[in-house]
């Protein structure tokens, strides 16, 4: 089911939300806590019933593990072979329905007999079984405490969070699963909410899908029919929007619905292309992912502890991971590559600049050249294959050619010089739209990633300083009405055109 | 300023953009633009063509890639039995379709479903549905469920009110576009001379550039929609068989092929033939990757003529509607 459709807006989360005020009024915070685990199995399973079994085999052996974990560590026994045999099976489970079939695929390439099993992805496996994984290994170390079965379970499925995160760490969500946190009446805090809310389904709807748009019929079509220089950049860039506002629109809604009931989520954006470096670019981008990949990762391996040589070693194997962990795929695998590179080259960098801070250049350099790399990376998440992602490539260097529309050479009037240059007339990838409006949506692009305040910072959710004072929330009757006209327009344009699938519901 | 008074603007606000949108919507009902006006009258054609056809008859409901890629005539010569291609547009969804094609349905007759790949995740209406829908869908609208309405209520531009006043102004311009409609639809429903865009037409080269997903969603309206028609003609004793959308060729996702033959597979319906008999060359397309031209038509129908052949269920029925046919 997803945030952006009728169904849920109208249907399920009224529901959900009258039945949870309602349990905790007239059953108790025990009966509300019961509702929201059995509301969260019915938001998973409208993606298809039988998804359901491996999250809830998921959820029983991690459980179970979990438990046995913080008894044999009360006892002073080792937990070690447990915790092996815990992770083991998390990385099965994952393994088998993520990453058989990549696995099968490059077999069959190096010439072995293998043939793809055709396995369904279940919804967000990805993501809630890093979530337990963190558990049990906090379980081994005596820091994961044994709780009841209900509340496990609401913290694993807790549907806000469950299909595309943010990744959830027990520590912070567990205790406001408790009864007596779940029994507060937090009215004050449905305003708050309403407004992150809308702010994040209009940067689904009016944003991340207009440059959907313009983003998909290149990339797709990109290793057959390649992309000229003006194509690939107006693709590259769209798809950079495109996914910020998706996945960071996304992770305001889950914020704002976990709000709702009086639950706090992890951030999980903070203007992240108004980064530097790229170091402060990972510091602000699925933050709940990389504060993983450093506790349960990075810091295991070794961090920063041993060595230069073996620190930049570790961020590549980190990132390598990172890239594999969103798709299973050569293109993902090789964009986490690429992210180690730039961590380590920014890394480098900043030693030879001995500067302590993340960025040794100045504010606009440093800024548009992070905004570039992270774009020219996006080519490898977005393309379809290696080959889509080397005409890409191709394109944004010139070396498709540079296609003139017939329209644009008529109004440029310069035929004789286009002649010269041996520049093709011809309708290109953006003949139904025209380029100034790819322009525009471009540079409104740029503009609100660099220019205008977070979402976070204008509903009020992370305490931060803001220039556009106007911008932030408050409870008066002009935000209330702008709310109200914000939501309103995000399900008229739902309803008036295709609703489609956030790009982290893949992972 | 309180949470609770906040909530109340808020909510208050919501409900009078709703009521401004349902004041829009309901002064909007039955009153066409032109493009609604041609399909409303497009499709009254087709009714009144298909209802001429005594059953047992097979008729093709779907969107273009059916109406572009199908020869009706030609079908039912091969095949000897009378065949009527009710194919509409794709952006009408499943749901309009088939509701609109039961219209010409009788017990004993057959239908084929080539439905595109877009019916299989059709969720909410597109703009020329909701238009056809205030246009002259009334009965469509009372057969949709309330949150369905509410939906359309939604649905429709506010500037869709100027389009139809301008063309209820002009009677010529009614008259013109019903005329034609009704020579958009022959004896078979489809234009005369069944060939669909009426010349060879080169493929845009932007439409090769659209993206073709083959993706289904079990949740959404689309296949609701599918399932209901399907229980209602099994319920009214007529036949359903699917098969493949026409498209340019692609690879395709075969994950996607076989959600959507085990989706008919559970319906009880037969799927004919396979998703690459149905995929045609750029040559043989006409402006759309999902239209064939003239020579596309000719293909994509002889392919699907061998595969209805050979199919049992299909012979099955064959063999029991020449024998009604003969009795009659």
């Amino acid at each position: 089911m997803l945030f952006n459709s009728d169904v849920f807006l109208f249907e399920f989360l009224p529901a959900v939300l009258i039945g949870f005020f309602l349990s905790r009024r007239f059953g108790g915070p025990r009966a509300a806590q019961i509702w929201l685990v059995l509301a969260s199995f019915v938001f998973y399973a409208a993606g298809g019933p039988r998804l359901l079994l491996p999250l809830v085999a998921s959820i029983g052996v991690n459980y179970l593990i979990g438990r046995a974990l913080a008894r044999r560590f009360a006892s002073g026994r080792k937990t070690t072979p447990l915790l092996a045999l815990g992770i083991s099976f998390d990385l099965a489970l994952l393994g088998y329905f993520k990453y058989a079939d990549f696995f099968l695929a490059n077999l069959h390439g190096l010439g072995f007999t293998a043939t793809a099993l055709g396995i369904a992805l279940p919804l967000g496996i990805s993501f809630y079984t890093f979530t337990q994984i963190a558990f049990l290994a906090d379980a081994a170390r005596g820091e994961a405490e044994e709780y009841d079965l209900t509340r496990y379970a609401l913290f694993v499925t807790f549907f806000p969070h469950l299909i595309a995160g943010p990744i959830i760490h027990h520590k912070e969500m567990m205790p406001q699963f408790a009864p007596a946190r779940l029994a507060e009446k937090k009215l004050e805090l449905l305003p708050q909410a309403l407004m992150l809310f809308a702010i994040g389904l209009a940067k689904k709807v009016l944003l991340a899908d207009t440059f959907a748009a313009i983003a998909r019929p290149v990339f797709d079509s990109a290793a057959a029919a390649p992309p000229d220089f003006v194509s690939a950049w107006g693709a590259t860039l769209s798809y950079t929007f495109q996914i910020y506002f998706d996945f960071s629109g996304y992770s305001d809604m889950a914020l704002a619905l976990a709000l709702m009931f009086g639950i706090r989520l992890p951030v999980n954006f903070l203007s992240p292309y108004k980064s530097t470096s790229i170091i402060v670019f990972w510091r602000t981008w699925h933050m709940t992912l990389s504060r993983f990949l450093r506790d349960y990762l990075y810091f295991p391996l070794g961090g920063n502890r041993k060595g230069k040589v073996r620190r930049y070693l570790n961020l590549l194997v980190v990132m390598t991971i990172g890239g594999l962990w969103h798709g299973a795929g050569w293109t993902f695998i090789l964009w986490g590559a690429l992210h180690g590179f730039y961590l380590l080259v920014n890394h480098a960098w900043r030693r030879l600049a001995r500067t302590g801070s993340a960025s040794s250049i100045s504010l606009w350099p440093g800024r548009i050249v992070t905004f570039l790399c992270v774009a020219l990376a996006w080519v490898l998440f977005r393309s379809e294959s290696l080959d889509a992602a080397r005409a890409v490539y191709a394109g944004l260097l010139g070396l498709n050619g540079i296609v003139i529309s017939p329209e644009l050479l008529a109004a440029l009037g310069y035929h004789h010089a286009f002649a010269v240059l041996g520049l093709k007339v011809a309708p290109g990838y953006f003949e139904n739209q025209p380029l100034w409006q790819i322009a525009a949506w471009c540079a409104a692009g740029l503009f609100i990633v660099w220019s205008l305040p977070n979402s976070m910072e204008m509903s009020g959710f992370a305490p931060a300083p803001m220039r556009l004072p106007l911008l932030r929330f408050r409870l008066l009757p002009g935000y209330a009405i702008a709310n109200a006209l914000l939501l309103f327009v995000c399900v008229s344009t739902i309803n008036s055109g295709a609703v489609s699938e956030f790009i982290y519901y893949r992972f | 300023m309180t949470a609770a008074r906040y909530l109340l603007v808020f909510c208050l606000g919501f409900c009078l953009l709703i009521a401004l949108a349902a004041a829009d919507a309901w002064a909007q009902f039955g009153t066409p633009t032109r493009n609604g006006y041609y399909v409303c009258a497009y499709i009254g054609a087709k009714i009144a063509h298909g209802s001429t056809i005594p059953s047992p008859k097979l008729v093709i409901v779907a969107g273009s890639n059916a109406l572009a890629g199908i020869d009706a005539e030609r079908l039912g010569d091969k095949l000897s039995v009378r065949v009527f291609n009710f194919g509409l547009s794709a952006s009408m969804g499943p749901g309009f379709q088939t509701f609109e094609g039961a219209k010409i349905l009788r017990p004993g007759d057959a239908v084929l479903m080539p439905f595109e790949y877009l019916a299989y995740d059709y969720n909410t209406p597109r703009d020329a549905l909701v238009d056809t829908v205030y246009s002259c869908g009334t009965d469509y609208w009372h057969s949709l469920s309330w949150t369905e309405r509410i939906f359309f209520v939604l649905a429709v531009r506010p500037e869709r009110i100027v389009d139809s006043y301008l063309f209820r102004s002009h009677p010529q311009a009614m008259q013109a576009t019903a005329a034609l409609a009704a020579a958009d639809v022959g004896p078979y429903g489809q234009r005369p001379g069944g060939n669909f865009p009426p010349h060879e037409v080169a493929v845009e080269a932007g439409m090769t550039n659209q993206p073709l997903e083959v993706h289904l969603d079990p949740a959404s309206a689309g296949t609701a929609a599918i399932a209901r028609f399907v229980s209602w003609a099994h319920a009214h004793r007529i036949v359903v068989f699917a098969t493949w959308p026409n498209t340019i060729e692609f690879p395709g996702d075969r994950s996607g092929f076989s959600k959507i033959a085990a989706f008919y597979r559970n319906l009880g319906v037969d799927v004919i033939g396979t998703p690459q008999q149905a995929m045609l060359p750029s040559a043989l397309m006409g402006g759309r990757f999902y239209h064939p031209n003239r020579k596309g038509m000719a293909v994509r129908t002889a392919r699907l003529i061998e595969a209805l052949q050979v199919d049992p269920a299909f012979r099955r029925w064959r063999a029991a509607s020449n024998g009604e046919a003969s009795r009659h």
